[in-house]
């Protein structure tokens, strides 16, 4: 099945900053971004192999496509699409709640629901959450996110965005939070694309530092894990933990691998292939803020999910 | 070489201040030459051929009545669908009767399922509401047929419930659909973002063009049944404006259709952001080259604020409401300005759905925002819809010169349930404000949002003059107009509204020869008896249109 991403967050957040990034990036997915307009999209026409209306093609095999208020309509389009694409991209409207648009990547035909992630303007998310008008859409939005994009970082002061963090985390409690510049995170944390060589990721900006930058943390381990142990070790990670990926031996079912993937608050532990004659180990690779990983921890917290 | 007719009548309530009684109206290539008597009028008479028309002898004309919002692209998806709601519809080609409680719900399933020649053809049955109704699921509706799809669909729209056969139709599988969080395959029930799994299936068959001109057909009887000269389609285009577009003329642009279409277009694409105003202009003025006779875009354009009513995602003001939930914008606030300055600075007529007070609120900050910028006299901003507001934002929309378009009849349909589960009686019985409006000469048409409300002008007026709710409960007394304010919401407030006061809602020299002929005079049988009157037809420039039910 398909994955679907969300990406929601009121209007000016950098939603569509964002997408550019994506749809320019080297991270080697084709892409499927279904977005509001074309308006604010930037292709290099170098990149630009096909336009047909509502859907443009890129060389890297990318494709952009607008919703034009039928979301069903064009995920039919884009799932539809062979070969088919490895990741679907939804760009929710500035007043959308995004936990509504995410039940479409959860339940159409051949897709599922990676995550929702909502990006938040450093320096206006404050005003808006009490603003008479979109006060509540705005506070509705942040709680849905699983994965909160605190961006615009640069805008602020060091003690600004350690205030509008700490607000956030207020806010949405379960929510796991990155900070960024210009929209500006790795298709890593965004997608949840992890190569086992890519032991580091540091994020492009404006040098300096206050938007995080991103390790993969690797854990291996032939000791089976306990289900209930993990979701607890889970629930108990920090913030700064914002994705997971990997392939789990289950102690209550030695047979199968499990899936294992986490966006921001939201895990599945979903079965997969049977081990078979293979030996069975869990092999995970976490992507967490840097600042927010002490050496060691997921480690430890990892083994104590073993039995 | 003109030809005048002339129309005797019991009465001519011509709704002009200057002179509301008469007993003739003489007619001359479509408009009104003049009201009057046959002996007042005799210059005109002398002067010209002429015929005297008396078969209006027993009959009172009216000036053709005016819904300036409703939906015929909504209608043409619903009219084809088996109503079987728990409030009663009085359609051309039948009456449908009340259905209440959930045996009876099912018995007129049953009935409908009897009654349809070809065993395969699907069933859909709108209007099914839980608290009428009770619950049905997919073993209720198998129980109905094992063979022939069933698709009962929700009276506000939110939720489908289909039986096995249905199921087999769609071809969908059970397991896939179940991961949908918003379906519940095991009971056949599909449910706000899971309708659009739904519909991926079931729009072929919906939408196909010989369903849907066969759904305009209905309307256009619909239309002329509710005794309407001319109608406002309040969101042209919201489907697909190609596609409806020429559906609208192949079905209505005839000799024998008996009103025009004022077609105003939404100014935005819905959730859309606004990146080119200049282009978003153009388009829209652009539609007018499309004009026909009846079929007429100008400058007039639909804005939208929050959400809508009958689905509860209205904005509303403090205290919310009583479950917590919040509405929802149908256009971003920033975007709305952006797009309200652009249409207001080209002097375009601006109507915007407002639902709750939070809408309402917004439209009026932008509008004053607007007066502030680039002050405009006689502008013809709208507020539609007016489900819940205060009364201080009716004070504001005097000072700020708005005009009310008003959907009356949640008062009669949701009352009671807004009362009970989303609002509380106090702001419930004071839905749809409209005595507040009359006392602050804020002028105000009444509208049915069709298919919101039954497309019944002496419906609308008489719940404004009654606030009876459909339980009859009276709801907010000193909201009700007077029975000549509730009769000027249908005729000529309503063609203020649209901009078109000069041409019709009145009965005068120089206007459209519009009339709506009724069998009783509203103005002797009372507020209480206006949706009891029957009408006899029409007269649409000038031509008489009886109503001939089809049953």
């Amino acid at each position: 099945m398909i994955p679907v991403t969300v990406i929601g967050g009121y209007l000016g957040a950098g939603k569509t900053t964002l997408i550019n990034g994506l749809l320019r990036g080297t991270h080697g997915r084709r892409l499927a971004v279904l977005v509001n307009d074309f308006g604010a999209i930037d292709i290099d026409a170098r990149l630009l192999a096909d336009h047909d209306g509502d859907t443009i093609s890129l060389a890297n095999g990318c494709v952009c496509c607008t919703i034009a208020d039928a979301l069903g309509d064009a995920l039919n389009k884009v799932s539809a699409m062979r070969p088919a694409p490895d990741h679907i991209v939804i760009e929710a409207s500035g007043v959308a709640n995004p936990a509504k648009i995410a039940m479409y990547g959860q339940g159409w035909p051949g897709l599922r629901l990676d995550g929702i992630i909502v990006m938040a303007d450093a320096e206006s998310v404050r005003a808006r959450s009490e603003d008479k008008f979109v006060g509540g859409t705005v506070r509705q939005q942040l709680t849905a996110a699983d994965l909160l994009v605190l961006n615009k970082m640069d805008l602020l002061t060091r003690d600004q965005c350690d205030l509008v963090r700490q607000w956030l985390e207020t806010q949405a409690p379960d929510g796991r939070i990155a900070t960024a510049c210009h929209g500006d995170l790795p298709a890593s944390v965004l997608l949840g694309q992890i190569a086992a060589q890519d032991r580091r990721y540091q994020a492009q900006g404006d040098g300096m530092a206050r938007h995080d930058t991103y390790r993969a943390v690797p854990f291996r381990t032939a000791r089976p894990l306990d289900r209930i142990r993990l979701g607890l070790q889970i629930a108990s990670w920090p913030a700064g933990i914002l994705r997971a990926k990997g392939l789990v031996h289950i102690f209550d079912d030695p047979g199968y691998a499990y899936i294992l993937q986490l966006v921001g608050a939201r895990y599945t532990l979903e079965k997969g292939p049977a081990w078979g004659k293979e030996r069975p180990v869990t092999e995970i690779v976490v992507i967490a803020a840097a600042a927010d990983l002490n050496p060691g921890f997921l480690e430890s917290s990892l083994l104590s999910a073993c039995l | 070489m003109m030809q005048i007719t002339v129309y005797t009548a019991r009465a001519v309530r011509t709704m002009e201040p200057a002179l509301p009684l008469a007993q003739a109206v003489a007619v001359c290539d479509g408009r009104i030459i003049e009201v009057g008597s046959l002996e007042t009028m005799q210059p005109w008479l002398q002067a010209h051929p002429h015929t005297i028309d008396k078969r209006f002898r027993d009959h009172v004309i009216m000036p053709g009545f005016i819904d300036p919002h409703l939906h015929p692209s909504m209608a043409a998806l619903l009219l084809p669908m088996h109503f079987t709601t728990a409030m009663e519809w009085r359609l051309p080609w039948q009456d449908v009767p009340a259905t209440r409680g959930h045996n009876e719900f099912l018995d007129r399933l049953k009935q409908i399922d009897l009654s349809m020649a070809d065993a395969e053809e699907p069933l859909f049955a709108w209007g099914h509401h839980p608290i009428w109704h009770g619950e049905v699921d997919r073993q209720t509706l198998n129980g109905i047929s094992a063979t022939r799809p069933i698709i009962v669909w929700h009276r506000g729209f939110h939720t489908l419930v289909v039986n096995d056969a249905t199921l087999d139709w769609m071809g969908l599988d059970e397991a896939e659909a179940d991961r949908h969080p918003q379906v519940n395959a095991a009971e056949g029930r599909f449910y706000e973002t899971g309708l659009s799994l739904a519909f991926r299936y079931f729009n072929p068959y919906t939408l196909a063009p010989k369903r849907f001109t066969g759904g305009l057909e209905r309307l256009r009887q619909v239309v002329h049944h509710g005794g309407h000269t001319t109608i406002g389609d309040m969101a042209a285009g919201m489907f697909d404006l190609d596609m409806e577009w020429n559906a609208l003329v192949k079905v209505l642009e005839q000799d024998d259709t008996p009103f025009r279409v004022q077609m105003i277009p939404p100014g935005t694409p819905l959730g859309g952001e606004l990146k080119d105003t200049a282009k978003l202009i153009e388009r829209t003025v652009g539609l007018r080259q499309r004009n026909t006779h009846r079929l007429r875009f100008y400058d007039h354009v639909k804005l939208f604020a929050d959400g809508g009513f009958y689905a509860g995602l209205m904005q509303l003001g403090l205290p919310g409401a009583i479950d917590g939930s919040i509405g929802e914008w149908m256009t971003p606030p920033e975007t709305f300005v952006a797009v309200a300055r652009a249409y207001w600075n080209e002097g375009f007529k601006i109507h915007v759905h407002c639902s709750g007070d939070l809408g309402v609120e917004l439209a009026l900050d932008t509008l004053e925002k607007l007066q502030w910028e680039r002050p405009r006299f006689d502008h013809r901003f709208t507020i539609e819809h007016f489900g819940v507001s205060t009364p201080e934002q009716v004070r504001r929309m005097a000072a700020l010169g708005a005009l009310a378009s008003v959907n009356i009849y949640y008062v009669y349909e949701l009352g009671d349930a807004y009362w009970k589960h989303k609002l509380g009686y106090e702001r419930a019985s004071q839905m749809s404000r409209l005595g507040t409006l009359a006392r602050h000469n804020v002028p105000t048409a009444l509208h049915t949002d069709f298919t919101m409300a039954p497309a019944l002008p002496l419906n609308s007026a008489w719940v404004a003059a009654n606030r009876i709710s459909e339980n009859g409960l009276v709801m907010g007394p000193e909201e009700c107009l007077t029975l000549d304010q509730a009769m000027r919401a249908i005729t000529i407030d309503a063609a203020y509204v649209l901009g078109l006061e000069h041409e019709i809602g009145t009965i005068r020299a120089g206007k459209k020869a519009d009339f709506t002929v009724l069998e009783q005079d509203p103005y002797e049988v009372g507020a209480e008896n206006l949706r009891e009157i029957p009408i006899w037809g029409t007269v649409f420039e000038g031509q008489p249109f009886p109503i001939k039910t089809e049953r």
